[in-house]
């Protein structure tokens, strides 16, 4: 019986790889496309790494690209995957962390012609540079829906551990708020963590207690535990990175979502229409990475002025006549 | 000579097991094999990392040797490797030997915990280094995330290390480093006194201490060398290769360093070869993942399957020993 | 009913059985004796499947019992859990009432008196952890019984209780084969003897046609067979004792041995003497030799450098190969594994490596238990000559032949209490009933 399932183990890891169906051939006469992903873990783990998997596959289907995957742990394997990708005449490359940076500069060096993406990180050079989401941009939107819906004047924002991203969407949702009443009372708790929903929720309740009645969370999976705490409060608050709606849609009055595999899409075919341009890239709602997405079941709970409010400063974001403030 | 077939089988079944399990996945087993080599070792690229990625593993594995023989089961190389590195980082800007200083006694003293907690409170080190292991990368998650913090605060990882290793032809000196410890640690072992008594105290605690070896202090003198060793796989890897501290810097490496001693026999100078073919093994799989999308993750099976495979093969001996004839 | 043919037995480059073939009827009592390392305990180990021959071929009785020489027992456990151990049937439900009842009736059938069942084997004194042991293997109902040096460590008195319970079972048709290097004991008990030397069974005669003296003759032929010439001279003159503890002294070129049943305090007192002499390393020689004193693992010349201040392999080969001549350890080299020697070659290389280094007090543990006449006689020798060089032995023995044999002083310990000295003369008569707790 063990045996069994170690050889199962063993087989579906050897399988990986081949649930794919072959790649479609490339629409446009020119060269295939070829990009490669490095990810500091498994592609598995439903979150982190799965999502740049996700966008590596969307690459393949949606451009003909030849694509190619290394989970890579170490530095020592950051740098042989990227020079490998170098060395076998890869167009992209992408390494999906900050900690790719030296790597990825250092590869740059040997491989000019080949771009490397690092997934957030400050590293440019001519073919090297970061890719950093604006999430503030939709955080920004759910600053403007709490001051305008808040029935007590405050709202709470939780999150994991104090990552300078995560503060940076707390910085924006608090502009967001007090561009509406420049006194409305924002405050912040930090779990330590992304995993103790107890934690989370306990969080929350302190908040609900001290009188918030809007809660934002970046607490991942512990996330959970502020939907439950607000179902049993009744009050509101928003979903992070994805359309979290259907996990409380009592509660959840929208989404701050972000499409990660979109942004790989996106950076894939800059460099294939060479409109690449090095410097950090920074990936919101203009290219269709961010985007606030309203639970509709509670969208009529929310006042017609604050849906059209909205509105007009998404587009105003756009446009680029408002400034979403960033936290770095 | 025993140890040596018992090793070689453990790899070539190893390798056997991909082989087979590549096949029943529908790969031909031949060109999985054929990869994994031309991976590690088939071009100067693959060569230097089968050779960067043996570098850890060694010293990890010389580690392990080292409290084994002692009769100590240190299963704390992983911490013992952090708080090395993060001494070394600290070292670094006093040169690269303070800073190799600074990494062997942060080891040292990082296993000497769990000895203390063993000569005082009778702990055993199985529990103690394990837990030990996970205070060190909480230590290293506090520090990168606080007072380590890169200057720019961005993101939670070190500034560069102030020194690096010398580098010759992209490989850096911790390859000697590493070789001539495992050499160190063979002659400490069958050409010195210390090492008479070591393997003594591991082999029969009680016929050492009647023959006058003060069990307890060769106990904690070896899991003091085998920390130390760690913590200079730590440094070594700090200054060679990440020259960054950030959370996930050990990945593993202490808990490889016992595979790399088991199929070493326990021997220093064979853990140099052990080394070397795990090093290959993540090499290969790393390329195997990019040419065909094999999960690397069949690099920690292979390692799995030579543990069993040695563990087995040693049980099988011993069972069939007299015990007294 | 037992059937050996041809059968072999190879451990490395010592071959232990040596085409031996042997059969035994039951009901039958077999003596086998032979030096150590003759291949007594490899070939009955083979006979209980413990062991698997190289070649020839068995034909077994339905259920074996063996008792070893080294107990087999789990000290946490108490007398009842540890027979209930021997139970084979895949599962039960246990409690502990059960248990105990079933191990009372256990000790009730096997004839053996054992007291309080509920108490834990670790407690027990040694001659009743050897009681326990054979119990155990009596339990099975054996066909055939087989005991590997059972009176080592019994009193006289429990002795005979145990050749009692052999009798009795032989009465019901069980084989027992009784191995032991106490000729005496052999000639009370088997009704044949079996003599084993180097792997071979050379003689095999019916218990009327053989003599002690023919015995010892058959498992030593070749060797010489004198006894030394009696204790060398000594200097009667006192110093200052070289040690004391209560009313035990010991002084220079002399010899004190304490005599009791194992297990009446004497490693409390060793510790205690040990400590009160922690500056210098006395010669110790202690009582379990493959527990205390040998690493199995490690090579002749290694196990010779233990302890050893300055050591280098070269410097150590070369002295290790001058001890193992003169201390006659038959081996194939300094490099070769102390584990694969017998006994008495390993108690040779404790001897050499604790006296050696000449030291001023030796402290010598049961040195003969487990070893033939002629690894005896020279062991005795050589513990003679470090006392004639000036140290001083305390023996620690149950073996009262081997204290008259050496000592000039004799003290009893029973129940961790010492007796008042003794003298030779004075102990022949007293010492048996104070061993036996009895004044």
């Amino acid at each position: 019986m063990r045996h069994a399932a170690a050889v199962l183990t063993l087989v579906s890891l050897v399988a990986c790889g081949r649930d794919e169906a072959p790649a479609p051939p490339s629409s446009t006469s020119s060269p295939t496309l070829k990009v490669g992903l490095l990810t500091p873990g498994s592609i598995n783990d439903g979150g982190w790494n799965a999502i740049a998997w996700e966008g590596l596959q969307r690459i393949r289907n949606e451009m003909g690209a030849e694509v190619a995957h290394q989970e890579a742990k170490t530095p020592a394997e950051f740098d042989e995957g990227f020079r490998s990708f170098g060395a076998r005449g890869f167009d992209l490359a992408f390494g999906h962390g900050f900690e790719f940076q030296d790597a990825a500069l250092a590869a740059g060096k040997l491989y000019p012609k080949t771009v490397f993406i690092t997934t957030s990180g400050t590293s440019v050079a001519p073919n090297v540079s970061p890719m950093v989401f604006e999430l503030e941009k939709a955080t920004y939107l759910c600053g403007i829906i709490a001051a305008r819906e808040s029935k007590t004047g405050k709202a709470g924002v939780i999150g994991g551990i104090r990552l300078p991203s995560i503060e940076s969407t707390f910085t924006a949702f608090k502009a967001g708020a007090q561009s509406v009443d420049p006194k409305f009372d924002v405050r912040e708790v930090f779990t330590g963590n992304f995993d103790d929903v107890g934690a989370a929720k306990l969080a929350t309740l302190s908040l609900a207690n001290a009188g918030a009645d809007f809660i934002f969370h970046q607490a991942n999976e512990a996330g959970r535990g502020v939907f439950q705490a607000c179902s049993e409060r009744k009050i509101r608050c928003f979903g992070s990175n994805k359309d979290q709606s259907g996990l409380a849609p009592d509660v959840i009055v929208a989404s701050a979502v972000l499409d990660v595999p979109r942004a790989f899409v996106h950076m894939a075919n800059l460099v294939r229409t060479k409109t690449f341009e090095p410097g950090v890239q920074y990936l919101g709602m203009q290219e269709g990475i961010v985007a606030l997405v309203w639970n509709e079941r509670l969208k009529p709970t929310v006042s017609p002025e604050t849906v059209a409010e909205v509105e007009r400063v998404e587009k105003a974001i756009r446009a680029g006549t408002i400034a979403v403030p960033r936290g770095f | 000579m025993t140890r040596l077939l018992i090793g070689i089988g453990a790899a070539a079944l190893a390798i056997a097991v991909l082989a087979m399990a590549a096949a029943l996945a529908g790969h031909s087993p031949a060109d999985v094999v054929g990869v994994l080599f031309d991976g590690a070792l088939g071009s100067p690229l693959a060569i230097r990392g089968t050779i960067l990625k043996s570098i850890p593993l060694l010293l990890t594995g010389l580690c392990v040797v080292i409290a084994f023989r002692a009769g100590v089961w240190n299963i704390g190389a992983e911490g013992q490797f952090i708080v090395g590195a993060i001494a070394a980082w600290m070292g670094s800007p006093y040169g690269t030997i303070a800073s190799m200083l600074a990494a062997a006694v942060a080891g040292a003293v990082w296993s000497s915990i769990a000895t203390a907690m063993r000569l005082w409170r009778n702990a055993p080190e199985v529990l103690t280094t394990i837990l030990l292991n996970f205070i060190a990368v909480h230590i290293l998650g506090w520090v990168v995330n606080g007072p380590l913090r890169e200057t720019s605060a961005r993101y939670p990882q070190s500034d560069p290390a102030a020194s690096a290793l010398p580098q010759l032809a992209e490989i850096h000196a911790g390859s000697l480093i590493s070789i001539a410890t495992a050499i160190a640690a063979w002659w400490l072992l069958y050409r010195t006194t210390e090492g008479l008594r070591l393997r003594a105290t591991g082999l029969n605690p009680s016929a050492a201490r009647h023959a006058g070896i003060n069990v307890p202090a060769q106990i904690a003198r070896a899991m003091a060398i085998s920390g130390a060793i760690a913590g200079v796989a730590g440094g070594v890897e700090l200054l060679g290769v990440t020259h960054r501290l950030f959370e996930r810097l050990a990945v593993g490496y202490g808990y490889s360093g016992i595979a790399v001693a088991l199929l070493a026999g326990l021997h220093p100078l064979g853990s140099i070869a052990s080394a070397l073919f795990f090093g290959a093994f993540v090499t290969g799989a790393g390329e195997l993942q990019r040419t065909s999308g094999i999960s690397a993750a069949i690099a920690t099976f292979g390692q799995a399957v030579v543990i069993l495979a040695v563990v087995a093969a040693g049980a099988l001996l011993t069972s069939r020993k007299p015990a007294d004839a | 009913m037992l059937q050996l043919s041809h059968i072999t037995k190879r451990f490395g480059q010592t071959l232990a059985v040596d085409d031996v073939s042997l059969s035994i009827a039951p009901g039958q009592i077999v003596g086998l004796v032979g030096e150590n390392g003759a291949g007594k305990t490899t070939l009955m180990r083979i006979v209980a499947e413990e062991l698997r021959a190289d070649g020839g071929a068995i034909t077994r009785p339905e259920r074996i019992g063996m008792v070893h020489q080294h107990f087999a027992i789990v000290p946490e456990m108490t007398i009842a859990e540890n027979l209930a151990l021997i139970d084979r049937t895949a599962f039960r439900f246990l409690s502990l009432g059960s248990i105990e009842r079933d191990a009372e009736a256990t000790v009730q059938r096997s004839g053996i008196a054992l007291g309080d069942v509920s108490r834990r084997a670790g407690e027990l004194s040694v001659g009743e952890k050897s009681k326990l042991e054979l119990i155990k293997a009596i339990a099975v109902d054996p066909t055939l019984l087989i005991l590997d040096e059972p009176t080592s460590v019994l009193t006289p008195m429990e002795s005979a209780e145990l050749f009692g319970v052999i009798r009795d079972r032989t009465r019901r048709g069980t084989a027992v084969v009784f191995i032991s290097h106490k000729v005496p004991e052999v000639l009370e008990i088997a009704q044949r003897v079996v003599v084993m030397q180097r792997g071979k069974i050379v003689a095999d005669t019916p218990r009327a046609e053989t003599t002690a003296e023919t015995i010892a003759d058959a498992m030593v032929t070749g060797a010489r067979a004198t006894s030394p010439a009696g204790s060398p001279a000594r200097s009667t003159e006192r110093s200052t004792p070289l040690l004391q503890v209560d009313s035990l002294a010991l002084h220079r070129n002399e010899i004190v041995a304490i005599v009791g049943v194992a297990g009446n305090g004497q490693t409390d007192l060793i510790e205690r003497l040990r400590a009160t002499r922690r500056e210098t390393r006395i010669g110790f020689i202690p009582e379990d030799r493959t527990r205390d004193a040998i690493v199995a693992e490690m090579s002749i010349a290694e196990n010779l450098a233990l302890g050893e201040r300055r050591w280098s392999k070269r410097a150590g080969a070369a002295r290790a190969k001058s001890l193992i001549d003169l201390y006659r350890i038959r081996a194939t080299g300094p490099r070769q594994r102390a584990g694969d020697l017998s006994g008495g070659n390993q108690q040779k290389i404790v001897l050499a490596r604790e006296l050696d280094r000449r030291p001023e007090v030796i402290v010598a543990a049961e040195p003969t238990r487990g070893l033939d006449i002629e690894a005896t006689r020279f062991v005795h020798e050589e513990l003679r000559k470090a006392v004639a060089a000036g140290a001083g032995l305390l023996l620690i023995t149950s073996d009262l032949d081997e204290a008259f044999a050496l000592a000039d002083v004799l003290h009893v310990i029973y129940r961790g209490k010492l007796s008042e000295p003794l003298t030779p003369a004075t102990a022949a008569e007293r010492a048996g009933r104070l061993m036996a707790g009895i004044s």
